[in-house]
Parts: structure tokens; sequence; C-alpha cells
């Protein structure tokens, strides 16, 4: 059996297991994310040996069947997932959850794997289906009113959004006859097809959050468990951001209408989100805002990048796509803990007597440090390829954004780090650390990885230089 | 005369989608949406898609009704405050603009569907006689597998969320017969429309459904309800689907070396069996996803 097939398989057999033996969820769980690590392990390898790898389903060659088509760029998102699914396994082994978040959890593990691998438009579609769903469940885990209520209006938007998803793939089907992703370059040569794809770009970036139809993300990413915090902030919303790089990849130097709209939105969210988080007054709250400003500085980083096919500037978007997605893991998990210590999370309270900072703290910090970018995470090695290429272009309003962008987000998790670091006076004599957990593990690996990351970030741009399939 | 009975449709559809969508009765409403599905999938009759009006009648408009009539109890009146005119005007003029993109898009010349020839020449291999089975459970049988999975998502947030279950008093001393002859029925015609599936119109969906509509009407007439919901059995059922799709999809890997791939000639077996297994699995989701997950002791 190939990596792929196992790939998309495993996990969703892993799902069904979950529920049938629910005693050992948990046990399931780790097995089935191992299991796919180390499944991405050999498929990276592969395709660094012998180039992009291609799986016809059933038989049946596009456009008439569905083909999974493993190239650098789908390789770099399965190990991203992969990295943050450990950790968050390891994280809610540790933390007795409710029924439901193991199916729930390997579903979403699942659809990524599926999604990420997917050379079908339709087939796309389906893949959001059970992660968008999926995702409101994760958000209605913690069952508080708050969460209930942001899991409706996550699922109402969501839902918007599938359907505009949905409708672009009827118009791409009826201008082109066809939805494999193929189908993508003979769009951008007609006006009826750019609106086809408009409206898969819109639906997109209601699932993606990105500005200004992120209204539903704030309150969704912040009244979640902390688990599911990370994993529909770090994960989730990268499926929808794939997916335009991906059309961007495709439609080629016709997608050129997608990646303008791309940039403007970004620089809206990348403000935007920083001017929320710089006003918010909850951690969580801070941090999912932060999010907002991330998926925008990524969405500004697909806009400005140019033609793919020409020039290997997209390459920064992943690298910010990989390196976001560990340091907010990581920053939710932390958040977690820290919330948990304190028994709140209002910022103001972060100075406290009783407690001395922690390993939490520490994972907070490093984290902040990859999401500003400064060096040597992955997060600073993509702002570098951008602003370079982008100084080449003589682009220099966009870098002037980047940059903005940048000093904003050290501006608000310095608002978080600055309280966190503060020793003296009040913390108390007697002031205890927490005991370590296996949580504190997961999130400070994370931030540990988003840290080296950019020391070995070669490996992944060996990995996006694996020409498309 | 047809042009009339079209028109006629046109205008009924758009008058009970508008009750739908405006009346204040939570039960008139649903109601108003039942019957839209009901002319909807005529529609797809006229339109000379009769497998998607088999499933927008059994899944659309049933299920979903159903579904929708046991939540409107529980939910109060619609507000009587109106929209603020400015919302009007902005839903109104997104409203048009994506109409207007639809119609000018469908309007204008497109490309020839790639997939009526490729489907026709492919036929005979595939194992079934209706193209629509065809492309569900062979060619396309990747997408039918997750979509079974987005089923079981739904199934487990359900559970997860654990709504009350519906009270089966109030319904009166006729249900009970009702239900113990509907149910024949529905196994019978779920059972008729499987094996159909394979040469006309039906399939695992709508097989599944019907036979779900049957055992909730049981299950609504208190004649099985709690005693069969309060096993795990029904569950395990409804998860079943996607385990068995999966493990044939790989057992398909290991027979030809591709995922999915059926062994020659041996295509009708399998998919008769993935689809046996899959309305079965279906049937207890939905069940499931009306009555809500086993009570809790």
């Amino acid at each position: 059996m190939s990596e792929l097939s196992l790939l998309v398989l495993l996990p969703f057999l892993a799902a069904t297991l979950t529920v049938a033996v629910p005693g050992r969820a948990a046990s399931l769980g780790l097995v089935a994310t191992a299991a796919n690590a180390l499944l991405v392990v050999s498929l990276c390898r592969e395709i660094i040996a012998r180039g992009a790898v291609e799986q016809v389903i059933g038989g049946w060659a596009a456009p008439l069947g569905i083909t999974f088509v493993g190239d650098g760029l789908a390789a770099v998102m399965l190990a991203m997932t992969a990295i943050v699914s450990l950790a968050i396994t390891a994280q809610a082994m540790s933390t007795p959850g409710r029924a439901g978040f193991w199916p729930l959890w390997m579903a979403t593990l699942g659809a990524l794997n599926g999604l990420f691998l997917s050379g079908d438009l339709f087939n796309l579609y389906v893949a959001f289906e059970i992660l968008g769903l999926a995702a409101v469940g994760l958000t209605a885990l913690a069952g508080t009113p708050m969460a209930l209520r942001a899991a409706f209006d996550y699922l109402t938007a969501g839902l918007a959004g599938s359907l505009l998803i949905l409708l672009g793939i009827a118009l791409s089907y009826s201008v082109t006859g066809r939805v494999d992703l193929e189908t993508v370059v003979v769009l951008t040569e007609s006006s009826n097809g750019r609106i086809a794809l408009a409206l898969i770009a819109a639906g997109l970036a209601v699932k993606a959050a990105l500005f200004p139809l992120h209204f539903w993300m704030p309150a969704a990413h912040s009244s979640a468990v902390p688990v599911a915090s990370a994993l529909l902030s770090a994960l989730v919303v990268k499926g929808a951001l794939y997916l335009a790089l991906r059309l961007s990849i495709e439609g080629g130097a016709g997608a050129e209408f997608l990646r303008s709209a791309l940039a403007v939105l970004g620089t809206g969210g990348m403000l935007w989100g920083a001017w929320n988080a710089l006003r918010a007054e909850r951690l969580k709250l801070l941090v999912a805002h932060s999010t907002v400003a991330q998926i925008g500085l990524i969405a500004l980083a697909i806009g400005v990048a140019g033609d793919p096919l020409q020039n290997g500037l997209w390459t920064a978007a992943a690298l910010l796509m990989l390196s976001h997605a560990l340091a907010k893991a990581a920053m939710f998990l932390a958040v977690g803990r820290i919330a948990e210590a304190l028994g709140h999370d209002r910022i103001s309270g972060l100075n406290r007597e009783e407690l001395r900072p922690g390993a939490a703290e520490f994972a907070f910090a490093i984290a902040a440090i990859s999401l500003v970018g400064l060096p040597p995470t992955a997060g600073f090695i993509g702002k570098w390829i951008l602003i370079e290429g982008l100084v080449d272009e003589g682009a220099v309003h966009w870098i002037a954004l980047l940059l903005l962008g940048t000093a904003l987000s050290a501006a608000y998790l310095s608002r978080v780090v600055s309280r966190c670091l503060r020793g003296g006076p009040h913390v108390s004599a007697t002031a205890q650390r927490l005991p370590w957990r296996s949580g504190d593990v997961a999130a400070l690996g994370l931030a540990t990885g988003a840290l080296l990351l950019g020391l070995a970030a070669a490996l992944p741009l060996t990995l996006l230089e694996v020409p498309f399939a | 005369m047809l042009p009339v009975f079209d028109v006629v449709l046109a205008a009924a559809i758009l008058v009970s989608a508008a009750l739908a969508l405006w009346v204040r009765d939570r039960i008139a409403a649903v109601s108003g949406f039942l019957v839209t599905g009901l002319l909807v999938s005529l529609s797809w009759l006229r339109l000379g898609a009769p497998d998607v009006a088999l499933a927008e009648a059994a899944i659309g408009a049933g299920l979903t009704g159903a579904l929708l009539l046991r939540s409107a109890h529980r939910i109060p009146c619609a507000p009587s405050k109106a929209l603020p005119p400015s919302l009007w005007c902005a839903a109104g003029a997104l409203a048009i603009a994506i109409s207007g993109a639809i119609v000018w898009t469908v309007t204008s010349f497109g490309a020839a569907p790639v997939y009526p020839s490729l489907v026709a020449d492919n036929l005979p291999e595939s194992g079934a006689q209706n193209p629509v089975t065809a492309v569900l459970l062979n060619f396309r049988a990747w997408d039918t597998l997750l979509e079974i999975a987005v089923l079981f998502v739904a199934l487990t947030v359900v559970i997860m969320v654990a709504p009350a279950r519906p009270r089966t008093a109030p319904l009166g001393p006729l249900v009970q017969p009702f239900a113990r002859v509907l149910l024949p029925l529905t196994v019978l015609i779920g059972g008729h429309l499987l094996w159909q599936g394979g040469h006309a119109p039906g399939g695992a969906f709508q097989a599944g459904a019907v036979l779900a509509g049957g055992a909730i009407a049981l299950g609504l007439s208190g004649v099985i309800g709690s005693k069969l919901t309060r096993q795990n059995g029904l569950a395990l059922l409804a998860i079943a689907g996607l385990a068995i799709f999966a493990l044939a999809a790989l057992a398909a890997e290991v027979l030809t070396g591709a995922l999915l791939g059926y062994p020659a000639g041996e295509a009708k077996t399998w998919i008769i069996a993935i689809e046996s297994a899959l309305t079965l699995s279906i049937a207890a989701t939905l069940f499931l996803l009306f009555f809500g997950p086993a009570e809790r002791h």
C-alpha cells in the first residue's frame, strides 16, 4: 500500500475505532498520529529523492477519476500537520477531554491530509466539508454557552463559505466542463472563469478567516478548549490558505487578479488583527486576533509573490504558514496552561505574586519570537525571502507594510511577554512554579521546533523546490 | 401543455420558498421548506435528473424536514423585530450580485462537459449500468468515501452536543398502526432502491434515507425507541459504514495496486457489498441524528 493511501485512510479508520472503543481512544490517537508522522517522513524522503509522486485513485485517470498529487508544497503541508498533530495528541493525552474529541480530531487529520493531496476541485470541496464540520464540533467541545454560540456562528459562516466554493466549482464546471485542478488555468482565460475563481476564493476567505470575513473567528478560537484552539488556529485555517496558494500556482500568470485581492485583504487583516490584539483584554482573545493578523500576513505573502511559475517568492508564504502553524499551536497550548494555572486569562492579571513564570510562559515567549519573525526562526527566513524579492522588484510600499505588520506584532506580543518576564518585588518569595506536565512538553517542543526550523529551513525549502506535478 | 406545468412548478417553488422564509411560526416555516423540497425534487425530474430528484425527496425534503420539525418545537418564535433597512439593502445587493454572476455565466457559452462521454466509454468496466452509480461508487468513489466521513463527523458532533430526545407521547393512537404498516414497506422500497441503483436511479443514500424514515416512524410510535437506541449497537452500525468503506478501499489496493481499484470483472460484487453496508450505516446514522445518542444512565 502506498503512503498516500495510508495517509488519508488511517486517520479515518482511527476515528471510527475511537468511537467504537472510547476507553482506548487516547492510545489509538497516539498510534495514529505517530504512524501518520512516520508515513510523512517516508513520503518526504521519497519526494526529495525522486520528485513529485502521483497516485491515480481506482485506476481512473483525471478528469474522470481523482488523482492524489504529492509535490513539494503538499509534502511541506503534510509535515506541518504531522508535527503539530504529535504535540496536540501529547497535550490531549495529558488532559482528560470530553468524549468526541478524539474522533473529531482524527477526522480533522484525515480531512487535512486528503485536502493537501487532492488534485480535484470537487474533492477538495468534500474535504473542506469534513474539516469545517469537525472544526465546529471541536469549538463546541468546551460545552459552555459561549462556546456553543461561537460554534453556531462558525457553522453558519463555514456553510456560507462552503456554498460559495460549491457555486464557484459548479460555475467552473459549466465553463470548462471538468473539475480537476488543471481546469484552473483554463478558468483564468475567460471572464466567466474568473468569476468562478473569485467565488471559490471568496469562500476560501471565509474559511481562512481572511479580513474582512474573519468576524466569526476570534470568538470561536478563543472560547474553545486549548487543544481545540491550537488545532483550529494552527491547522484548520491553513487548509483554505493552502488552497488559495494552490490556485495561485495552478492559475499561473492569469491568477494575478486573485493575488492582488489577497494582497489587499491580507494587508487589511494584518493591520486590523494587530489593532484588535493591541486592545484585547483577554489573553486567548489576543492570540486569536493575532491569528487574524498572521493570516493577513500569509495572504499578503501569497498576493505579492507574483506568478509562482516564474519566481520562487511563493515559498515565503509556505514557510510562513509552516512557522505560524508551529508557533501558534505552541502559543495556544501555553495560554491554556497559563489560564489553567491562574484561573483566568486577563492580560492585566498576568503580573502575579504567588506564581513564578514557568514552562508555559517560556513557551509563549519563544513562540512570540517566531511569530514576530526574529532570527533564527522560520518566520524570519520567510519574511527575508519575501523582502529580498520585493526589493528586487522595487515594491517599496509592500515592504513598508510588511515591516509595519512586524512591528505591530512585536508590540502586541510584548504586552504579554513583558508581563511574564518581569521579575522583581511583585513576585513574592514564596511564589511557586507549576509542576511539569506533558502539556508543557508539547508547547515547549513546538515553540522550540518553530525556533529551530529557521536553522533547518533548508529542508522545507528543498522540498518546496520540487517541481509541481 | 408542458411549459405550463413547468411555469406553474417554478412559481410554486418561489411561493413556497417565500412562505418558508417569511412565516413567523416555526412549524409553518418548516412545512414551507418541506413543500419547497418536494417541488424542487419534481423540478429535478423535469430536468432529467431522477437520481438527484430521489435524493432531494428522501434527504433534502424528507429527513432534513423531519430534523427541522424535531428542532422547531424547541426554538422560540422568530423575533418580530424587523431587520434594519441597511441590512436588507446589503443582503439584497449581495444576492443580486451573486445571482447576476450566475445567470451571466450559465447563459454564456461554456465548454462541453468532458464527463458524459468519458463515463459512457468506461461504463462497461465500472460494474454498474447506471452512470450515476458508476461515478459514485467507482470513478469517483473517493468523493463518496469522504461524504460518508462527513456523515460520521455530523453524527459525532450530534452525540457530543447531546440534544434532548424528542418526546413521543402526544402523537396520538394512530401512529403505531401506521408505523407497523410503514416499516415493512420502507424495508421493501429501501432494498429495491439499493438493488435498482445498479442499473436505474437509486442507490445507498436513497435506500438508507427511506429505511431511516421507516425506523423513525417506528421510533416515534414508541415501539422500538428506547429499547433499540439505548444500546451502543446502533452507533456501531452507523460508524461501520466508514470503516468498511475505508478497509475495502485499502483491500482493493492490496489486490490490484490501485486505491479503490476493484479487481477486474468483480467490480459489481464489490460495489453491491459496499453499498449494502453503506445503506445500513446511513440508515442508522440518520436515525441517530434524529433521536440523538443513547441515554446515559
